[in-house]
């Protein structure tokens, strides 16, 4: 009785009858599920269409020979991981070179000796086994990031609010699957509206839960408290309190009256807000504040208030912003962003953060994006 | 470099192994498979050279020398492979097929002893 599960599947390609039946007899007779095919064609075919852990390949053949089968799989992203061994006459040593070169794995002598067959197949096979599994774990962990992408993704506005005579605009950008930004534009009491942005240190999946922990907070305490300053003490202080972990995140949390059109805002270790006044003014607004989630004595935050007047816009970012390189590793800088948002100050809110969008992404030029690129436009309507 | 032997019978302990239990049917039925082909592969060969198809008849040298090394008729293997190398440079060379067919009834009567030495 045959084994039901065999010991691996082999597709043997070679032009002689002979040859196929000597190596599939040996091999159905140890327990391996055999294929035979009986030129290049049929092999390229067959590889395509089935499942192998090891092809056993001949060399000279009418038709597409062996060196054309090796050189397509190898040059296929889905066949090239298919261990390939060589079945050659001795006085083909030349070739076999060149096939190692090409990515065969091993090769093998005609007329063959069962025993050495053996030897070269679990050689092949164990390494086969391994970069089987490093393939089902990388997808495993794709598909994790993927996942925990979405759920991060979910934690963003969808909309944002409008209220009287003030309009918002955002852009974000993960740079990878999962990000350490965040932002959030939401409703509170009295008409007023919270704004919020953040940007956790470093990157990936720990970044990616400090970051799901550092926004469940601010919920929480802008749901509590309509004084900026008391709201980013209180999550600085919760996130000291629950990670001893050597992470922290910056935030800017403001509210925004839109009858007064002030803005009042506390900027905790995050990138300088920018003013652009309706006139082409500017001003970097500094202020007082440290990021969140690293006790490094007591909170020390103080908000800060500024109006906007008719037409004047205020430009939230993260450091994917301004930090984002071209090809010869230059940032883009607060210089650039500072002259872009004047050119672009007469358009509206959604026109100047695209406008920006585009500068940047210009500037980057088809380099990697180094972090996530985070932009919030607020901007007093005309 | 001294001539190889006719015969090698460490090719029939091979088979055996390869083939296992199977041997004992499968041997005597692939050997008269191998014998019974050879007139018509030197016949085959000798009409690509005529028409000068050196691929063929490499190609075709390549499947002697291969065959008869795997069932140990070394002198007819070495033939084959002189043979196939001549081809594989372009060159149709009717002496080196001539040696290929004086070499046939040897390896015959090799063989065909050794197929009554496996019953």
């Amino acid at each position: 009785m045959s084994d039901p599960t065999p010991k691996g599947r082999i597709l043997i390609v070679d032009d002689e009858k002979l040859n196929r039946l000597l190596l599939s007899t040996n091999l159905k007779g140890s327990g391996y599920a055999v294929e035979e095919a009986v030129n290049g064609e049929d092999a390229l075919e067959k590889v395509r269409e089935q499942l192998f852990d090891i092809v056993l390949l001949d060399l000279i053949m009418p038709g597409i020979d062996g060196y054309e089968v090796l050189e397509t799989m190898k040059s296929d992203s889905d066949l090239r991981h298919i261990p390939v061994i060589i079945v050659s006459a001795m006085d083909e040593m030349d070739s076999l070179v060149q096939c190692i070169e090409l990515g065969a794995t091993d090769y093998l002598f005609k007329p063959f000796d069962p025993v050495l067959l053996h030897a070269r197949l679990n050689s092949s096979l164990s390494v086969k086994r391994l970069r089987d599994q490093e393939i089902a774990y990388t997808q495993q962990l794709e598909q994790q990031l993927e996942l925990a992408g979405q759920a991060q993704r979910s934690m963003l506005p969808t909309m944002l609010p409008e209220p009287p005579g003030v309009s918002f605009a955002a852009i974000f950008e993960p740079a990878r699957a999962v990000g350490g930004d965040f932002y959030d534009v939401f409703s509170l009491e009295g008409g007023k509206v919270g704004v919020l942005m953040a940007d956790v240190s470093d990157k990936g999946m720990h970044a990616a839960l400090f970051m799901g922990v550092s926004r469940a907070l601010f919920a929480r305490e802008t749901a509590q408290s309509l004084d900026p300053v008391e709201v980013v003490t209180a999550v600085h202080l919760s996130l000291v309190g629950i990670s001893s972990y050597s992470m922290f995140v910056t935030a800017l949390y403001g509210i925004l009256d839109p009858e007064s059109r002030t803005f009042t805002f506390v900027r905790a270790g995050h990138d300088e807000p920018l003013l652009v006044r309706a006139s082409g003014e500017t001003k970097f607004m500094g202020g007082t504040g440290h990021a969140l989630g690293m006790a490094l004595g007591p909170p020390r935050f103080a908000a800060q208030t500024l109006t906007l007047d008719p037409g004047d816009s205020f430009i939230i970012y993260t450091d994917g912003v301004t930090d984002q390189k071209n090809p010869d590793r230059e940032m883009f800088g607060r210089a650039q962003l500072e002259k872009r948002a004047i050119s672009l100050r007469d358009q509206d809110a959604d026109g100047l953060a695209q406008g920006i969008y585009h500068a940047v992404s210009a500037h980057r030029d088809g380099t990697d994006a180094f972090d996530d690129f985070t932009l919030l436009v607020m901007q007093a309507a005309k | 470099m001294s001539s190889p032997p006719i015969f090698d019978p460490a090719a029939i302990e091979r088979l055996k192994a390869t083939l296992g239990e199977e041997a004992s049917i499968l041997l005597p039925e692939l050997i008269g498979e191998y014998l019974a082909d050879l007139p018509n592969l030197v016949e085959q060969a000798s009409t690509a050279l005529d028409e000068q198809r050196t691929d063929d008849l490499r190609r075709l040298a390549h499947n002697m020398k291969s065959s008869s090394l795997t069932f140990g008729a070394m002198a007819l293997a070495e033939a084959a492979r002189l043979l196939e190398l001549a081809a594989k440079e372009g060159t149709a060379n009717p002496g080196l097929l001539a040696a290929v067919d004086a070499e046939l009834p040897a390896a015959r009567a090799a063989l065909e002893s050794a197929v009554e030495d496996l019953s």
